[in-house]
């Protein structure tokens, strides 16, 4: 029996808020985590609609992307030395509850999460405080 | 590769559109620098279920007309692939796995899409992510 192993060794969960009505096609980048600036990323998610609860972060309603707005954008990693590593990848592909759990591996890549953004393909059902997040898994 | 230790060292979106729909179509993948010479180790195949457009802004196809299209991937000027299903790329419908390829050094501009039935719609795009290294696969690994 084939068994996917994906240790965690360290997580943080990164939220992209938007703080207006986005457009298609701009860049919105994830925040500035400094903490992982330096590490060595494992493993990538994006958790969407039921999987986050919207009163996550305390004092804070949040409003998670539903399960067609996962359709709606692209994303792009990019490293310290702005060389982009991952380009456009359908965030579908990081989610697990659509890929039989699977937590999608990523080879240890030392990316800059304030160096990463989305680009918006369809706006439909985005508005200000919808939040995408991104669960970066790493090493120390 | 191991499909359970799939891991991501680079990726890109690459889409072809559909601009008019025939059984036996051919569509060419274009030329894109980024992809020249790498290692092809996997490649993930979507529908509109899992994108809705392209960055282009074209429509992706819908997931239940990607049946009637094939892949056909080229080195140099070998199909190594030949009418693969597209579905057979598609990793959600395939237990999440996405599927791997012995790092291909894929000719994009002699590989393409055929049709096997109508279905999909008219200036539609098929769309791929292209997971690669730039070097030289380890050689004790490869495979």
């Amino acid at each position: 029996m084939r068994v996917d192993y994906f240790h965690v060794y360290n997580s943080r969960l990164v939220v992209l808020q938007f703080l207006s009505t986005p457009v298609r096609n701009q860049k919105y980048y994830l925040p500035n985590e400094p903490d992982l600036d330096t590490k060595r990323i494992t493993g990538l998610r994006i958790p969407y609609g039921n999987e986050i609860p919207s009163t996550f972060k305390a004092g804070e309603t949040l409003t998670p992307i539903s399960g067609t707005q996962i359709a709606q954008f692209v994303f792009t990693a990019v490293d310290a030395n702005t060389n982009t590593i991952i380009s456009n990848i359908t965030p579908y592909t990081l989610t697990s509850v659509n890929n039989n759990g699977k937590i999608r591996k990523i080879s240890n890549l030392q990316l800059t999460p304030s160096k990463c953004y989305i680009v918006l393909n369809d706006i439909t059902g985005f508005v200000a405080g919808t939040c995408i997040l991104f669960e970066f898994f790493y090493k120390d | 590769m191991n499909q359970d230790n799939f891991k991501i060292r680079r990726s890109f979106l690459v889409e072809v559109n559909l601009p008019t729909v025939a059984a036996g179509n051919t569509y060419y993948f274009a030329d894109i620098p980024q992809l020249r010479n790498v290692y092809t180790y996997g490649i993930e195949a979507v529908s509109d279920t899992q994108l809705s457009k392209t960055p282009l802004g074209f429509t992706v196809a819908a997931a239940a007309q990607i049946k009637t299209a094939t892949v056909v991937l080229t080195e140099m000027d070998t199909n190594v692939v030949y009418q693969m299903p597209y579905y057979t790329l598609v990793a959600s419908l395939n237990g999440g796995y996405i599927r791997t390829f012995n790092f291909l050094r894929i000719n994009l501009v002699k590989s393409y899409i055929q049709l096997v039935d109508t279905g999909i719609t008219a200036t539609n795009s098929l769309a791929f992510n292209f997971y690669y290294q730039n070097q030289a696969p380890d050689t004790k690994k490869k495979g």
